[in-house]
């Protein structure tokens, strides 16, 4: 195996595990803002999908947030953190990393601003599992559906924006020799 | 650059004040339940019955994990029959209910559970009210914050 390519899938497990762990991290400070808002969720995963958002970016090539997702979704079985989508839920890992690939393919093909394709794959990968969780297990009412697509989306942008800062920090570094034969 | 970032700065106060909005309408049409009450819906009827009020019975047995590991149970709790009969809804008349939780999460059980002795219970936890079924697979019935049966 070239070493590029075995740097670039260290570096996709490294931020597939920070993903998967920030959002057991953030989840007692999330739990709190989205039980007083009545709604099951929306900001954990905004937070987890925004270290997808950033290697995916710093190794642009369609499916790196996918194959992530694909490896959260198994660690996530294997760990037992299902939540209550249980055997489903790499649906629920899986939906946000196509959304993310799509969006970052769409956003380099248009020349589009790093900081925005960044912003809008967080925001649309977020809402997306926020969606598919819904159809799975939540089935929210619309008004209550509403709002937890609004705070997914919101935190999604924010976190779009950090996730676009920590590129900008890491890429300098890193994102020569992880860019090599692509 | 400016450009772009005054066009993020306005989707991030939109997309605030899409949230705020929904919020208050939210909270505007949200059902208030008393403290510690479930509230009873049949059709267009509702009815609030105070758990506390009801005799315990011993909730004992086990459920399952997300990670397949058994969890022992030994509380005091409530049947969900008892439960209905509280509200005067005969439990044997029913098709089914949906329990509630305060965050919009919910769970369906079918006539035959709700009736099916050490089945299905509320007990009161430190989350609030919580429905605990045994004999599933995983926990995802467990509804945590209880505040609403809806019987069908």
């Amino acid at each position: 195996m070239k070493n590029q390519k075995l740097l670039r899938l260290i570096f996709m497990a490294l931020c597939c595990d920070l993903g998967l762990f920030a959002k057991r991290i953030i989840a007692p400070f999330a739990n709190i803002l989205t039980d007083s808002l009545h709604i099951p969720g929306g900001i954990g995963t905004a937070f987890s999908l925004l270290f997808l958002v950033v290697a995916a970016m710093i190794i642009p090539k369609f499916g790196t947030a996918t194959l992530m997702a694909a490896v959260q979704s198994i660690l996530a079985l294997a760990f037992g953190m299902v939540g209550s989508m249980g055997a489903l839920a790499p649906i629920g890992y899986i939906v946000p990393g196509v959304v993310i690939d799509t969006v970052l393919l769409l956003g380099r093909r248009s020349r589009a601003d790093y900081k925005l394709s960044m912003m809008l794959a967080n925001m649309l990968g977020s809402v997306s599992a926020g969606l598919a969780a819904n159809i799975i297990v939540f089935r929210l009412p619309a008004i209550p559906l509403a709002l937890y697509s609004a705070v997914a989306l919101f935190s999604g942008a924010v976190c779009g924006l950090l996730a676009a800062e920590l590129y900008c920090r890491v890429a300098p570094i890193l994102g020569r020799e992880l860019r090599k034969d692509i | 650059m400016k450009n772009q970032n005054k066009a993020i700065a306005i989707v991030l106060v939109l997309l605030a004040f899409a949230a705020a909005v929904l919020a208050i309408v939210h909270f505007a049409i949200r059902e208030q339940v008393p403290e510690g009450a479930i509230a009873i819906h049949v059709g267009e009827a509702v009815k609030y019955v105070d758990p506390s009020k009801l005799t315990q019975v011993p909730v004992k047995g086990s459920v399952i994990n997300g990670k397949g590991q058994e969890i022992p149970v030994d509380e005091q709790g409530y049947e969900l029959s008892e439960l209905l009969k509280a509200a005067k809804i005969d439990a044997s008349s029913i098709g089914g209910i949906k329990v509630t939780a305060a965050d919009e999460f919910s769970a369906s059980l079918t006539k035959d559970e709700v009736n099916e002795s050490g089945k299905a219970y509320i007990v009161s936890g430190d989350e609030g009210l919580q429905l605990v079924v045994f004999g599933d697979p995983n926990m995802k019935r467990n509804v945590k914050k209880v505040e609403r049966i809806e019987v069908e």
